[in-house]
């Protein structure tokens, strides 16, 4: 009797656990609650131990120790296939490269461009030359001098690999000349004024010329570069390991600490499933993830053991209309169905409210934008569309629909499966009932949807881009990129040479205004209509101080300490 | 006997051929383009020719074919786009993580479940045997993700006994291995039941019984030996598709197995990746049922002389 009893408990006790999951979680949350110190609070004091630290030791032989010998742990959602900045760019290489590498220049918290290892540039007056001059002492991880030469070597090597992503950004360099140790000049075939934020980008980290000479195709897999960590180990799927390096000494200024950073680990723990890094954070696992799904982002804020930091995002969701095929080859279509759009009640509705509303093509963040652009912009103004829809020779029929020579008027709007794509479409489609517009939805998965949209095969395209500078608009809407990145069919020759003077522009006061020109042609032709710009977050566990979040989520952790006594 | 062996493994050599060649035609027929996603937006179409070039994907499928069977046939499935490393390494590298998990998980499925089976036959109709069926019955129907969840929800976040992701160390094992064990088990379990009961009622038992053998020998030698062929064939069957077919449990935990290798190589394109990956699964897939048959055989005398 007794083992039955036992056994009817069990599955009492199994159906139990099976109705209320969430029940221990939130018990977690609540003993785990140790005493939590806000990052402010103890900044101030972290600066102090730096400056001790700087100043106590000098650049002697004495290889400083780690402040902090707790290792800070980041949850990866991709492992990367490899750590060569030059090599093919797999998710996940992103969040670790910038550990590893250095750049000649990086982005600054405001997204401008600031010296990094060079000390500073010079851009010649005819834009074909820029010269960089390297700070002094440089030196990679293995020992071996970081100078001109090893930059050029860097650069060569780059452009040698055909599978970086940014092959592109780098074509018009002719020429690559170590002038003497420190200075190293850079030769172009036309101004290239995209240059600057490509070598901003982690794909251009100067690599050591001895290791990547010894390691050939592994080099990969045994990166050597001058970044403030080095590689330690790599468990594949497991995490990859880095420790920090006692000769750096070159942080740029938005961390308080120059010098090697104070933490002695990291430790990047690849986790595919952003639930299961949730659950790793609250079992204390992992210190710091990125965050995007609404539901885990309300949940983080809630919790706190937790600070949640918003990152600025170089990009924008879109509306775009299919520019060759009729009606949409008719501009005063696309302004009508540009107007039938409420953005507000998309981010409410759809995103919940996280994001920022758009009405320029340049994302907020990137050179070029104006809040000028904002009186261009084609609002919410569902009568305007009817009025353009009747100019543009449609007319109302009995059932409250549209028609043109008897041919209702009803769309087709691709996207992809990507979330939150389908809640978007949703009420896009509820707005353009609303005007007597049907639209139908259709959903492939990315790369499917990637074909159909370069191949035209759509009336509304729902799709995002994200990328540094103001080039994407010459990438998304010349006429040389139709029928691969020019997915909205969109041909204007005014456009395309305001677009290619601003490639070739080094006087950023001029490509900011062609830029603003053409975004106003872009407004008015309407090829898009821009909707928002994305939201994304980090969090991190309060037992870490000192985490500077930069563009993009891009992490600083040299002044990064857990458990600070 | 051997001849029987060598005619299964032409033709598993067969099936592993024409699977290769579906996986290289699917992968193809794909949508994406391996050269596009690597170069990125900004690339002229020049520097996207040149790469399609370099990789071969300007040539027809099946003289990229041909070149894959032949570097096969060497043990040289190609290297991955993403990073130059060869795809035997890459998968050897992750195989190992999975083949435990499947191993551990089958182990423990059938070290408990075959003996819960066996002893809810022996007490067939009891109320014990009914709790047993009906737990089991749950335990089938429970899909072996969302008892992951419910498992790190309470060993992990509030009891904090185990940890929820990574691999490398026993404790890390547990977790997952259940996940995957219990739903196997309980069917296991169910399977070894009524396959004793069906033996059981044969005609040679009640022989056995009536020339007076004692109970525990006539169980041992005729009734488990012959009820327990169904749980060999289902065990078999299921651990080939446990070496397949663990990703989800893999994501889950961060298990570093061959199920994440293969989804991650889907979303780079990666498809050397992908189709040395598939072509290892299968191979492994129809050796096991391979061995399976033998084992049978081996059970069973009768399975081999008929010539499966």
């Amino acid at each position: 009797m007794n083992k039955k009893l036992f056994l009817l408990f069990l599955v009492l006790s199994m159906m139990m656990t099976g109705c209320a999951p969430t029940q221990p979680s939130a018990q977690a949350v609540d003993t785990a609650q140790v005493a939590p110190t806000s990052p402010a609070e103890v900044s101030p004091a972290t600066a102090a131990v730096i400056e001790t630290a700087v100043v106590t030791e000098p650049a002697a032989a004495i290889v400083p120790a780690a402040v902090s010998e707790e290792p800070i742990t980041r949850a990866l959602t991709s492992e990367p296939t490899g750590l060569d900045p030059h090599g093919a760019a797999g998710s996940g290489q992103n969040a670790i490269l910038p550990f590893l590498f250095d750049t000649l220049v990086y982005r600054d918290l405001d997204n401008s461009v600031k010296p990094y290892l060079a000390e500073r540039w010079e851009v010649a007056k005819d834009g074909k030359t820029i010269t960089f001059f390297l700070k002094e002492g440089l030196t990679f991880q293995d020992g071996t001098p970081l100078d001109a030469a090893a930059v050029k070597f860097s650069f060569e090597r780059l452009k040698a690999n055909t599978k970086s992503p940014i092959a592109g950004g780098l074509a018009d360099v002719e020429q690559i000349e170590a002038v003497d140790a420190a200075t190293v000049r850079f030769v172009f075939s036309h101004p290239s004024s995209t240059f600057l934020s490509t070598v901003a980008t982690p794909y251009t980290g100067v690599v050591s010329p001895k290791a990547a000479q010894e390691s050939g195709d592994a080099f990969g897999q045994n990166p050597v570069g001058s970044g403030p960590y080095q590689l330690e180990s790599w468990s594949p799927g497991i995490s990859i390991t880095l420790v920090r390096n006692p000769d750096y000494h070159w942080a740029p200024p938005v961390v308080s600490n120059p010098a090697s950073p104070l933490t002695g680990t990291l430790v990047f723990k690849i986790i595919p499933d952003p639930s299961s890094q949730l659950t790793a954070f609250e079992n204390g696992e992992v210190d710091i993830l990125f965050v995007n799904q609404p539901g885990h982002v309300a949940k983080l804020k809630k919790d706190p053991n937790a600070t949640v930091v918003e990152t600025t995002l170089n990009s924008l969701i879109y509306l775009g209309f299919n520019s060759q095929k009729a009606p949409f080859d008719n501009v005063e279509v696309r302004q009508a169905l540009s107007h039938a759009v409420n953005k507000e009640e998309v981010l409410q509705i759809a995103l919940g409210g996280i994001g920022e509303v758009a009405f320029a093509p340049l994302a907020p963040t990137l050179p070029g934008f104006d809040p000028v652009l904002k009186s261009s912009e084609l609002g919410y103004d569902p009568e305007k569309a009817k009025s353009l829809l009747q100019a543009a020779g449609f007319e109302q029929t009995a059932d409250g629909g549209w028609a043109k020579d008897g041919v209702p008027l009803q769309v087709t709007l691709l996207t992809s499966t990507r979330s939150p794509n389908l809640a978007i479409a949703t009420v896009l489609q509820a707005q353009y009932k609303a005007i007597g517009i049907p639209v139908e939805i259709q959903q492939l998965e990315s790369q499917a949807a990637m074909d159909a949209s370069s191949q035209g095969k759509f009336d509304l395209l729902l799709w995002r881009y994200d990328w540094n500078d103001a080039d994407v608009l010459y990438t998304n809407l010349s006429t040389g990129r139709i029928g691969r990145t020019n997915r909205t069919f969109y041909s204007n020759p005014a456009l395309d040479t305001l677009l290619e003077q601003a490639l070739r522009s080094m006087n950023e006061s001029e490509r900011n205004a062609l830029y603003l020109e053409a975004q106003q042609i872009i407004l008015r032709d309407a090829p898009w209509q821009p909707l928002y710009t994305p939201k994304d977050f980090m969090a991190f566990s309060n037992k870490v101080d000192g985490v500077v979040v930069g563009p993009m989520g891009r992490l600083l952790l040299n002044d990064a300490v857990k458990n600070k006594p | 006997m051997i001849s029987r062996i060598a005619r299964r493994l032409a033709s598993s050599l067969l099936v592993l051929l024409i699977a290769s060649l579906v996986a290289f035609a699917i992968l193809d027929a794909a949508p994406g383009d391996a050269a596009l996603r690597l170069v990125g937006d900004t690339a002229s179409q020049a520097q996207l020719d040149a790469l399609r070039a370099e990789l071969g994907l300007d040539q027809p499928l099946l003289v990229r074919y041909a070149r894959f069977i032949a570097g096969a046939l060497h043990g040289d499935l190609g290297v991955s786009l993403m990073n130059g490393r060869p795809v035997v390494q890459l998968v050897g590298e992750r195989f190992g993580y999975t083949f435990l998990l499947a191993i551990t998980a089958t182990l423990v499925a059938v070290m408990i479940g075959v003996p819960v089976g066996i002893f809810a036959a022996r007490r067939r109709g009891s109320l014990l045997d009914l709790l047993v069926m009906a737990t089991m019955a749950l335990g089938i129907s429970f899909p072996s993700f969302g008892l992951a969840i419910f498992l790190t929800g309470i060993f992990s976040v509030w009891l904090h006994w185990l940890p929820v992701v990574g691999g490398g160390t026993p404790a890390h094992l547990v977790l997952p291995t259940v996940s995957l064990a219990l739903p196997m088990l309980a069917l296991v379990a169910r399977l070894s039941r009524s396959g004793v009961l069906d033996a059981a009622q044969a005609q040679y038992v009640l022989t056995a019984r009536a020339k007076g053998l004692p109970v525990d020998y006539v169980w041992r030698k005729h009734i488990l030996r012959n009820g327990l062929v169904p749980v060999v064939t289902v065990v078999g069957l299921h651990f080939g598709h446990l070496l397949g077919g663990t990703f989800v449990i893999e994501t889950l935990f961060g298990w570093p197995g061959l199920g994440r290798l293969i989804v991650q190589a889907v979303f780079d394109q990666d498809y050397p990746v992908i189709l040395g990956a598939v072509l290892l699964l299968a191979g492994l897939f129809l050796t096991f049922n391979l061995l399976i048959d033998l084992m049978l055989g081996v059970i069973d005398p009768r399975i081999g002389s008929e010539g499966v």
